[in-house]
């Protein structure tokens, strides 16, 4: 039996992105299960909602979008991770160091940083990191104006490098003290 | 370009994704072409993008995750197919149990209104042959009916159809039905009175137009309380009275 035009979408959709959704969705929640869970809740939703894309060549960013609302919309119900601020008005430390080859960054190490941030610095940087969303697309993700998502990717970029290159040591350290309080 | 607007802009640049505007991508390769310190300094960012960037993707997929997602899909799909049909299932039911309500209602007040019995009509009919109505009978059902006004004793009651009340500008007022022995003609009394009607100007007669098979007169009670409203056919208007008119 031949599938309907809606489903054949929807399969298209899976074929196309569930890596990208889930791995997104990975780095959000930082826990398999979950990004199991947001990716499945995102494909129900964009199933229910398909007359909504308007331009297929959106899908990714409209799918992405679906995830991170439907994220968005769980952790505002469980709201006990604690998060660093990272809206102060500090100076973006320089690095200092010459790096003349990409750094091995253990993933696990970099989940940790990502955990520790408050989810609009984590969201601009997964997607800067995923490298096919540009500045606008992060904006328009996110709802907010392309300065303030150039800087929030700044201090976010700074954290990271701040807790994955300058003191392996101490965020060795840190890591194990903050696992217990990662996940949605 | 100055060396704090070039690491500003590699803060920012992602050449990759190529959104910085021409001029200043062009502006800054120069600057970086002559300043061996910001050069290094860009390699060095583009350098710990990569790694990050590398890290960040690594992520391993579930290898089952595509079957577990098309296998939830395709259950959704058909939950939303068996919510809808349930909704239209539901309003179906509703709709069907509405219409019985309805058509038991209907049935109902039918079953409750009498049924035409034959044999009562019979009885009538035989009893008004044996004992056709006379003036006092009807005068007085006509005051059962609320008429108080005169009631004429000169009409010929043995040619009497048809008693009852009647319309007459909206108001009910008796009427009398007489049809001429061979069926030639016909005549239709109706009796107003001045407790119902202005009889003021109640003209004295009315000359009907010519051409039509009937006519219409009135005529004054001698009280003067009431009158007669006549139509009928045949060749005058006395042919069901007593005395013919005289």
């Amino acid at each position: 039996m031949a599938m309907p035009g809606s489903q054949r979408t929807v399969q298209r959709l899976v074929d196309e992105y569930y890596a990208a959704l889930y791995r997104y969705a990975y780095r959000l929640t930082g826990a398999a299960a979950d990004a199991e869970d947001l990716t499945q809740e995102a494909f129900c939703k964009a199933q229910l909602n398909l007359n909504q894309l308007r331009d297929p060549a959106r899908s990714r960013p409209w799918l992405f979008s679906i995830l991170r609302n439907a994220y968005l919309h769980r952790v505002r119900t469980e709201r006990h991770v604690i998060r660093i601020p990272l809206d102060s008005t500090a100076d973006i430390p320089e690095t200092t160091t010459e790096v003349d080859l990409p750094p091995e960054v253990d993933p696990e190490r970099l989940q940790t940083a990502l955990s520790e941030l408050d989810e609009g610095f984590r969201t601009p940087v997964i997607l800067f990191y995923f490298e096919d969303f540009s500045y606008r697309d992060i904006a328009d993700q996110m709802d907010l104006p392309i300065g303030t998502v150039m800087s929030r990717l700044a201090r976010a970029k700074s954290h990271l490098r701040s807790r994955l290159l300058m003191t392996p040591a101490v965020g060795a350290a840190d890591t194990r003290e903050r696992r217990a309080n990662d996940g949605l | 370009m100055d060396c704090k607007t070039a690491r500003l802009m590699l803060e920012f640049s992602r050449p990759q994704a190529n959104e910085m505007d021409a001029a200043e991508q062009a502006a800054l390769e120069q600057h970086l072409a002559g300043c061996s310190e910001c050069e290094t300094s860009s390699r060095t960012e583009r350098n710990i993008d990569r790694g990050f960037a590398k890290a960040m993707q690594a992520v391993e997929v579930p290898s089952a995750l595509r079957g577990r997602l098309l296998a939830r899909l395709d259950r959704e799909r058909g939950d939303v197919h068996l919510r809808w049909f349930g909704h239209a299932g539901r309003i179906a039911a509703a709709a069907a149990a509405l219409l019985l309500i309805a058509w038991g209602i209907i049935a109902w007040r039918q079953s409750q209104l009498p049924a035409v019995d034959m044999d009562l009509s019979w009885q009538d009919l035989q009893a008004d042959r044996v004992t056709p109505p006379n003036a006092d009978v009807i005068a007085e059902r006509f005051r059962q009916l609320g008429y108080d006004g005169p009631f004429p004793r000169d009409l010929n009651y043995s040619l009497l159809t048809y008693y009852g009340m009647g319309n007459l500008q909206g108001r009910q007022v008796p009427q009398l039905i007489f049809i001429a022995p061979q069926g030639e003609a016909h005549a239709r009394v109706r009796l107003i009175s001045d407790k119902q009607f202005n009889l003021a100007n109640l003209p004295a007669g009315y000359q009907s137009p010519e051409g039509y098979p009937y006519k219409i007169t009135v005529l004054r009670s001698a009280s003067g309380h009431g009158a007669e409203l006549v139509d009928y056919t045949g060749s005058d208007a006395n042919w069901f009275r007593t005395d013919g008119g005289n």
